[in-house]
Order: C-alpha cells, then structure tokens, then sequence
C-alpha cells in the first residue's frame, strides 16, 4: 500500500530562556549554557493510505510534539517529513499550501479550538473562501451546509456562535472545519479526551464514518489506551521522545514485548473481568526531557536494566513481521 | 446489618442565577458503610462534586437542603460553620483533582503537612515530626526526613497527589471524599495512587468516598456505586452486579459506549443526543429525551427510586431486566 | 441587542447601584456637555456678554447672590454655570479623544508586540519600560513647556504618555490568546499573517480594552487639570475644569470660595462616576485584573 506520509529521524528540541546568568566556567574559559528540551528524539514511522496509526503514551512523552511538527506548527532540528514522497519547504508558498489542504488538524480542547467571535459559517466556511475552494459566497455556504451535515449539525445551526454549542457539537464543528480542506490525511490530537464518557463514542463513531466516506488516513495522538485499541489499525507507543514499539494493533495488544509497553499496559483500568496484563509495579516517574538519561531511556524505571542498557541505546529492530520493539531483553520474562 | 457511617436522604442543591433556579443535586440519597470504597460516577454537570461539597457546607451560594444528612451520630445539616471546620479537618478530609493547585507553592512540604497537624491535634513538636515522616512513608515517599524541606515545585504531579494525600491523611480522618483524585495524572502513575489509596483504606479501617467520571476506575476500586445524571441517582448497588448487569438504561448505555478491551467491535453503541443543561431540565425523567426504552409516561412523571434485591436501587420505569 | 439585554452582564449591572449610578452621572455630564452651550445663560467666550462689574459675586442662595448668576460670577464676572459648563465640554473633550488616540495606538501596538514576540516585541516593550519610569506627568509637563499651550498640543502629548497601559495589557491578552488551539488552527489552515493577526487575534484580546478605557477617560481629565492647574495646559482663552479650578484658588482664601471648589467638585463627581462604572466593569470583565 502507498505510504501517505513517512516521518524519518525526527528529532524537535525546545529551546530554554537562557538568561545573561546561564554561563558556565570551566577551564577552556566561559561558555554559555544553553538549555533545551528534548522533546523529540529520532522518531521514524509511516502511514499508509487509508489506515489509523495511534501514537500512544503519557503526558510529556513527545507525541504531541510529533503532530505539531508535522503540520508545521513547531520547527524541527532534523530529520525529514515526507507527504506522498516529498518533502515540502516552507519558503515556497504554493507547495505549503498544497500541504496545509493534504493535512489537517483536529484539536484536543474543543472550548479552545473554535475562534469564539466566529460564528460556526464563519469558521467553516472562511477555509473555504481563503482557499478558493469554492468560488463563490453562495457556493461557500453550500459547502458549508454539507459538511455540518456530514457531521451531524443541522444547518440551522450556522448563525451561532462556539458557547451557544456543547462539547461534542464544538468537536463535531472543528471536525467540519478539517474536512472543508478536503484533506487526505487528519492528525487528531487527543480528539475525545475532554469529552463526557456518552459523547466519546459519538465522536469516535464519527471518526470512523468519515474516514471510510473520504478516504481519509488518520494519525491518532492519544493516551486513553482502549480508544487507541478501538480506533487504530497501527499503534506506535513512546517514551521521552522515542517510539519503544511499533507494529499492528493486534500483535502488539496480543504479546507487548518492550517492558514499558506490558507495564503501561498492565496499568489500564479495564472495566469488566481482570486485566489480562501480568501486574507490573512501573517504579518511580518519568525522568526530565531536559536531562535524558543515558542509554536506553527507560532503563530508570525498567526492572530487566542491565548495564548494558544504561551504557547503549538499543536499536529499533523487526522482531516479527512489521513489529518493532526497541530493547534489548524483550524476549525475557519478568 | 451495621448502620452506615454517612447517610444522606433526598439531598437537594438549587443554585439562584440570572438564568433562573439551577438544580444542581435533585433529591439524591446515598450512603457509605464503615470501611468501605463507595464511587460516586457520572459526567460532567451530573451533580456528583456538588452533592459531595454541600454534605461538608462548602457550596457557596447555593441553597442545601436534606431530610437526612448524617456522620455517625452528628445531624450534619445542623452544624455551625465552626464545628464543621473542625470536622472537616478532623473527621472527614477531601482530596481534590488538581495536585498542582492544592498545594501552596510558597511553604515547604513539611509546612503543610504540620499545619494541620498543630490545628487538630495535641501532639509536641517532636511527635508531630514523627508523625510526617510516618506518614510521608505510608504515602511511599522514600527519603520522608530530606523531603520535608522541600518544595511543591521540586515534585511531579504524582508525588504531590501523593503529598496530598498525606495531608488528608494527616489528621487520620475516618472518611475521605476524593475527588477526580487521579484524572490529572498519567495511565501508569493512577495506577501507583489509586492502589495506594485503596491500600490506606482497606488496612486501616477508613472509608471513602471516590468521584469519577471513569468507569475503568469505578469497577477497578470501588465496592459499591452511585450512577448520577444530570442531578439525580439513576442507580446504585455493589459496583459488581452494576457494572456486570446495568438494569437502568442511562448505565447501560454509558458502559455500552466505553470501548472494550476484550472485544474487537465495528462500531461503538452511542447514546444520541447531550446532557440537558441544568437550566432547563426534562419535566420527567431527565434521562427521557436519550432514553431508547422510553414510554410517555417517561416524559411526564419522574420515575421514583425502587429497591431491589442486594441492595439495588434504580430509578427507572422500565428498568433492564436480564435474559 | 435583544442578546445584550438577556446577558448575565447586563442583569449584574440593574442589580449594581454604584454601576448605575456611575452611569447616571456618566451621561448627564455628557448630555450637559453637549446641549448645555445652547441652555446656559451666557457664552463664555464672548467677552461683550461679560460684565466686569459682576466681578465676584456669590451663588443665588448667598446673601448677595442675583438670580440671574446662579452660581455666582468669577473675577471676569463670567456667569459660573456657564464656564462650567464649557469648561466641562474642554475637560470631556481631551478626556475622550487622548483615551481613543491612545486605546488604538496602544491596541495596535501591544497586539504585534506580543503577536510577533523576539526582537520587535522587546523593542516596543523597552520603549513603553522606559516611558513607564518617568512620571507621565513629568513628561507631560516638559513637552509643553517646550511646546506652549494649546488643545490639540495637550492632546498629543497626553496620547503620547498614554498608550503604553494599553500596549501592555494587550500584549499580555495576546500572548494568552496565541497559545489557543484556535490560532494554531488558523496556522494549520494556512491563513497568512495579518490574517491571524486581525481575524483571530485581534477580535479576542478587546475585552480588557472597555476597562481600561473608562479609567483611562478618568485618568486622563485628572492628568489635564492639573498641567492645566499648572499652567500649562489649556490656554487661557478656553477654560477647562482644572484651569476654573486655578483661576479661583487665587481668591480661595479671600473667601471667595465658589470660584474654585465649583469647578472642582465637578472634577471630582465627573471621575468619581467614571470610577463607579470602571470599578464594575473590570469587576465584571476582567476579574484577573484585580
């Protein structure tokens, strides 16, 4: 299957203020320090055509990072973005429009994801005119009516403003204003994490219809591990910056093999029976992006750690057919 | 049977706005038996915070009305602000969502702890220092004598939840009422607090209150359960039976749309429609308007709450019934 | 409207008597500003309408007071109701226009300072800090020492001192409101620059700005009573409140004391509305701000 969009070596840092006092006196004489987050650290992976890829993993992880950078909302340091085989520069301004209507974006926040002086034809239809998608007013709004329609909102509903509308309906019409766009590809950041639990499913189901209607390809950030398992077809999980594992969603539900990976899993609060995870007790919390430990970044907090892996980071390896875990004891019981 | 520890009848909360009279918590019973985890589970706007703030007479604003609110032998609804405070710290302590707020970033951990530790009891200087570095162990802090010395800022949001409970737990309090205790934190490190906190409770004879909206956390932790929607219990019993056999549609629906692990499914059930603002709520039942099962006399009469066997209680005209 | 009127805001405000009082003396002083000239009996201005043997004469109610002066006269004879008034009109007159020149200039400003961020945020920030630690007053002063008197130089320089409270302020909104995922959307969208700037940032970081307006209307006839209590002000020829006020604080201790307290209590109910309805508003508005 062709690949949609191809992520590889990624590495984004953030830079710290460093202030006039941040110097450091060794004995080459004074050096300026300058702190950075390492939020990113070397990330590859690939969509293909038509599939859901979850990035999976906690808060400070660097997977909403990811999907800023790939619609270019943070800069990265290196590594290559590549949409359908090419990479696009920002300089030139029709090649970074071409990218902006293949990408679009739905947000996590959906009280702060709509402009709230717009009123809801305004903030689906302006993508619209802005781009010339259509070529007209009459026509905009035309469009404009379809796509609410598209995503359960009565066209009535046009003149209103953001707060006249529930969450669900705001994540419904910031879905709208992604698809205006006529995207092929949509990356959801966290899309139903502040969502009541009766309205999670409505948006997911959502989700689910429009990508078979449009024939979308999805890059899902999310955190909440039974969504992911839902919604996804490829999960990729990450940890301070780094994708541990990667494969298809079944094999990876079925046998996790990175130690993180069975101890996050083995944490998910599932609601009937027991968790069929072996209980692991994931010591301590995850270390600061600014000060990466050394080798495996995991090795902190794993119990197989040796000193292997406080010396070397491990590879990314194909372990079975598509499944990539990045460890070296992965094949070892606790 | 024993008589429970907190009992609570027909609890109402109205709020006076511009909008006109909210109903925040519309007659909803409940109660918690010594010893006990009780998850009280809804969505947002479901009343479930405020019910829980108007038994310790925190509402502001609002107007708190009960037949029965009652701590072991106290009426609490008849308590001066005074002895309520001293409840509060000393009987009954509340944990809340937001483990970065709940903290005064300004005094050192220590600070805190011993504050409350000076306001309600009797112990000496050197006791009271015991009694922190006890009780920051308990919460699994290793290191409790440096740590004392330290600031909020210094820890990461599941060490100060930790902290906190602590600090609820300083005065060694018989109920706790946590509320959200773990939605702000990540998968691994609710999983860390959650166990302590169902530790805490089991070995040392307290009870507790849990507020969610996770149903993950309510069948993982909790003995018993109260569903709330929109101001009013739709359901409650042994949080087993509940959650393996929901008789009320509202239940049902809820733990209908929540993915399954164990399932690979095409599409999620999804109850239509939203929440009823609080303003301007269904004459009848108020889960009617999404209701699948839903009769005319749904939309005009408020079903009253009946028992069941085992202790269910189900507000519901049609309830579920199994097979 | 209709919309306005059902607002929570709206129901706060008949509910606040300070906020409605605030009003009520708001827009009579507005209302006498505009058709007084056309009410009082004399204008002012016009030198053939005084008399100079009217010179110092109390208000009605005082023993030597005339019906026809009902506040009395100042030392030009000058009916004191009628100065008031048109002084009034000078002191609404710079009060609005400074808070308008410096609300838009400051808007404008504080919204690209914190929009683009780096160099040209520093720049113009540095620039307000600096202005910050003189004494608007002070600078106020020297500029029109060296510049002489006159209404428009007054308002110039006040509007020069004055757009820095709102450069900040916006700027800080703007840094608030760049981090919404609604402007990240915009930048997903493609949208260019001045796009986001005026479509999406601009429109959102207005609130504060009602605030800071009915203070600074406050503030500012404040500002110009005094320059004018010092002299340098308004000319002679066209008196505001605060030049009334220095005209008779001369006489003040000869007992003459309604030349200069008139004109001054005026001040003081003027801004002391303004303040009731500033005092709502950024109650209402802003509650960060307090």
């Amino acid at each position: 299957m062709e690949k949609i969009l191809e992520v590889k070596n990624l590495v984004v840092e953030y830079p710290l203020k460093s202030g006039i006092l941040d110097f450091k006196v060794s004995k080459s004489g004074i050096s300026r320090l300058r702190p950075v987050v390492h939020a990113v650290n070397d990330v590859s992976f690939s969509i293909k055509q038509g599939e859901v890829f979850a990035l999976v993993g906690e808060s400070g992880c660097g997977k909403s990072t990811v999907a800023k950078a790939i619609v270019k909302l943070i800069d990265k340091k290196s590594g290559q973005i590549l949409f359908r085989g090419d990479e696009t520069s920002a300089e030139n301004q029709d090649s970074l429009n071409e990218f902006r209507r293949n990408i679009q974006m739905i947000f996590q926040d959906p009280y702060s994801s709509l402009n709230p002086r717009q009123k809801v034809k305004d903030i689906i239809g302006e993508p619209i005119a802005y781009h010339r998608i259509r070529p007209n007013k009459a026509s905009v709004l035309q469009l404009v009516s379809e796509l609410m329609e598209k995503v359960g909102l009565s066209n009535e509903m046009m003149e209103r403003y953001p707060h006249q509308f529930s969450g669900g309906q705001r994540q419904r019409i910031g879905i709208a204003r992604a698809l205006s766009m006529n995207p092929s590809l949509i990356i959801a950041d966290e899309p139903v994490s502040a969502l009541d639990v009766s309205i999670q499913a409505q948006i997911l189901n959502l989700l689910m219809d429009l990508k078979d209607e449009f024939n979308l390809s999805i890059l899902m950030i999310a955190h909440d591990l039974s969504v992911v398992k839902h919604i996804s077809d490829r999960i990729g999980i990450m940890y301070l910056g780094k994708i541990v594992e990667s494969g298809e969603k079944d094999q990876i539900f079925a046998e996790p093999k990175h130690p993180y990976t069975r101890a996050l899993f083995s944490a998910i609060p599932i609601i009937e029976d027991t968790n069929p995870y072996d209980p692991i007790e994931i010591i301590g919390e995850v270390p600061s992006a600014r000060m990466l430990p050394s080798g495996c970044f995991y090795h902190t907090r794993c119990p197989l750690a040796d000193e292997k892996c406080i010396a070397m980071h491990p590879e990314l390896v194909d372990i079975d057919d598509d499944h990539f875990v990045s460890c070296y004891h992965w094949q070892k019981q606790f | 049977m024993q008589r429970p520890i907190l009992e609570v009848k027909n609890l109402s909360t109205t709020f006076h706005t511009f909008r006109g009279v909210i109903h925040a918590v519309s007659g909803v019973s409940f109660h918690l038996n010594e010893g006990e985890i009780l998850g009280i589970v809804g969505e947002s706007g479901s009343g479930k915070t405020v019910a829980n703030l108007s038994l310790l007479h925190l509402v502001e604003g609002g107007v708190v009305q009960a037949d029965v609110m009652r701590y072991q032998d106290i009426d609490l609804s008849s308590l001066k602000e005074k002895e309520m405070e001293k409840l509060r710290g000393a009987e009954i302590s509340m944990i809340f969502q937001d483990p970065m707020s709940s903290l005064n970033p300004l005094y050192t951990i220590g600070h805190q702890i011993e504050e409350s530790l000076k306001l309600h009891t009797k112990l000496n200087r050197k006791e009271r220092r015991a009694r922190m570095i006890d009780l920051l162990s308990k919460v699994g802090i290793s290191d409790p004598e440096s740590r004392l010395k330290s600031y909020p800022f210094q820890y990461s949001g599941g060490m100060r939840q930790r902290i906190i409970i602590a600090i609820a737990l300083a005065v060694n309090p018989k109920i706790i009422i946590a509320d959200e205790p773990t939605t702000a934190l990540d998968v691994t490190v609710q999983a860390q607090v959650l166990r302590l906190l169902t530790d805490l409770i089991h070995n040392e004879s307290r009870s507790m209150i849990l507020i969610t909206h996770d149903l993950g956390v309510v069948s993982k932790t909790t003995d018993r359960v109260v569903v709330m929607y929109a101001g009013k219990a739709m359901e409650s019993g042994i949080t087993k039976d509940v959650i393996h056999e929901p008789m009320h549609p509202y239940t049902d629906g809820l733990l209908r749309s929540i993915p399954r692990f164990h399932e690979n499914q095409e599409r999620l059930y999804q109850i239509p429609g939203m929440v009823p603002r609080a303003y301007d709520l269904p004459k009848g039942c108020r889960f009617e308007p999404r209701c699948p099962k839903a009769q005319p006399i749904c939309k005009n009469e408020e079903p009253p709450v009946r028992k069941m066997s085992n202790g269910r209680e189900i507000a519901c005209f049609f309830p579920i019934s199994k097979g | 409207m209709k919309r306005f009127f059902e607002s929570e805001f709206f129901y706060n405000y008949r509910k606040s008597f300070s906020a409605v009082f605030g009003s009520v003396i708001i827009f009579l002083a507005l209302v006498i500003g505009l058709i007084g000239p056309f009410v009082v009996p004399q204008n002012p201005y016009d030198q053939k309408q005084t008399d100079l043997s009217n010179a110092y004469l109390p208000p009605m109610w005082e023993e030597e007071g005339r019906a026809e002066f009902p506040l009395g006269t100042d030392g030009q004879g000058r009916d004191m109701l009628s100065v008031i008034v048109y002084g009034s009109r000078i002191s609404l007159l710079i009060g609005i226009s400074v808070t308008v020149i410096s609300c838009v200039i400051g808007t404008f400003l504080g919204v690209f300072a914190g929009y683009k961020g780096g160099k040209t945020d520093s720049f113009i920030m540095r620039v307000a800090d600096i202005q910050l630690s003189f004494p608007s007053m002070l600078i106020a002063l020297f500029i029109m020492a060296i510049f002489g008197s006159g209404i428009e130089k007054l308002i110039v320089t006040l509007s020069f001192v004055g757009w820095v409270m709102f450069a900040r302020t916006i700027r800080g909104e703007t840094l608030s409101v760049k981090n919404q995922e609604y402007i990240q959307a915009a930048h997903v969208l493609g949208y260019s620059d001045w796009r986001i700037l005026f479509r999406h940032v601009l429109p959102n970081v207005t609130t504060p700005l009602i605030v800071l307006f009915t203070n600074k209307i406050g503030n500012v006839i404040l500002t110009e009573a005094s320059l004018s209590f010092l002299g340098v002000g308004v000319p002679v020829t066209q008196p505001s409140l605060g030049l009334l006020v220095k005209n008779g604080f001369d006489v003040l201790f000869s007992g003459l004391w309604w030349v200069s307290l008139l004109p001054g209590l005026y001040i003081m109910l003027l801004v002391f509305g303004i303040n009731l309805l500033g005092d709502f508003l950024k109650d209402e508005l802003n509650p960060q701000l307090n």
